[in-house]
């Protein structure tokens, strides 16, 4: 069960991150079209179009996001696990101080 | 680094590669070689006799400007990429007849309502007059 909340929250993660690069992306890639062909922008145009674009582009978007986020996640992992193994140690040494301080004093 | 820097972080990573990735999209869209459904030799011969008729002469001169982008004429169904050198490209444009020979045939259109159209087609459709040298011409 926990697995599949697991699962299931990184899948809604990577759904969001989609739509928000995307629609990011599409809207760079049409001023930066537009400035290069010095046209100018018509949204209602390209809302018209969406589909066609989706099916011209839409694969480049998922691989290049996909990319992305595994990489993300991958950073963010080793991170937390950096994270943790410093609090392990820190711990270790805070236990090994006050272990050190019981002998001296002798109520071991 | 606490919690909240890292969902910073992550938002600005995937902010900025976006960003990135639609320029880098757009270029590839811009420098991409200019497919066409018929033989890349039959686009050419089109584009020799674009001359014969004065409407196919604007089409032409709009297949042109997308063509001199990359220069690289793409076969849709062979998937055959053809490279032009400078004195073909320039060739083309010789037989095209160049912006001037549009703009001067924009100008003498006679019938006012004629003329409207096939201003607004030269400049929304097929882009290849800007919408001050359409206000020009309808002076």
């Amino acid at each position: 069960m926990k697995r599949c909340v697991f699962i299931l929250k990184y899948f809604i993660y990577y759904v969001i991150g989609f739509f928000s690069f995307s629609t990011i992306a599409f809207i760079t890639q049409r001023i930066t079209i537009s400035i290069l062909l010095k046209n100018a922008i018509y949204p209602s145009q390209d809302l018209y179009n969406l589909l066609n674009y989706a099916l011209a582009y839409g694969l480049y978007y998922l691989l290049a996001y996909s990319i992305l986020y595994f990489i993300i996640v991958f950073c963010v992992r080793k991170h937390d696990k950096r994270i943790v193994n410093e609090l392990n140690e820190k711990l270790e040494s805070i236990n090994n101080k006050n272990s050190l301080g019981d002998d001296e004093n002798g109520k071991r | 680094m606490g919690k909240d820097k890292v969902v910073i972080l992550v938002i600005v990573t995937i902010v900025f590669s976006a960003i990135l990735f639609g320029i880098l999209m757009a270029y590839k869209t811009y420098y991409s070689p200019m497919k066409v459904y018929d033989s890349i030799d039959e686009t050419v011969d089109m584009l020799k006799n674009a001359n014969e008729n004065e409407h196919f002469r604007m089409e032409m001169l709009s297949m042109f400007n997308n063509l001199s982008r990359s220069r690289k004429m793409k076969d849709y169904k062979t998937g055959e990429v053809r490279k032009f050198t400078k004195e073909e490209m320039n060739e083309f444009y010789t037989a095209i007849g160049g912006k001037e020979a549009i703009i001067k045939y924009l100008s003498n259109i006679e019938d006012k309502e004629k003329q409207r159209e096939e201003l607004e087609y030269a400049c929304y459709d097929l882009k290849i007059i800007t919408s001050d040298e359409l206000a020009n011409i309808e002076k």
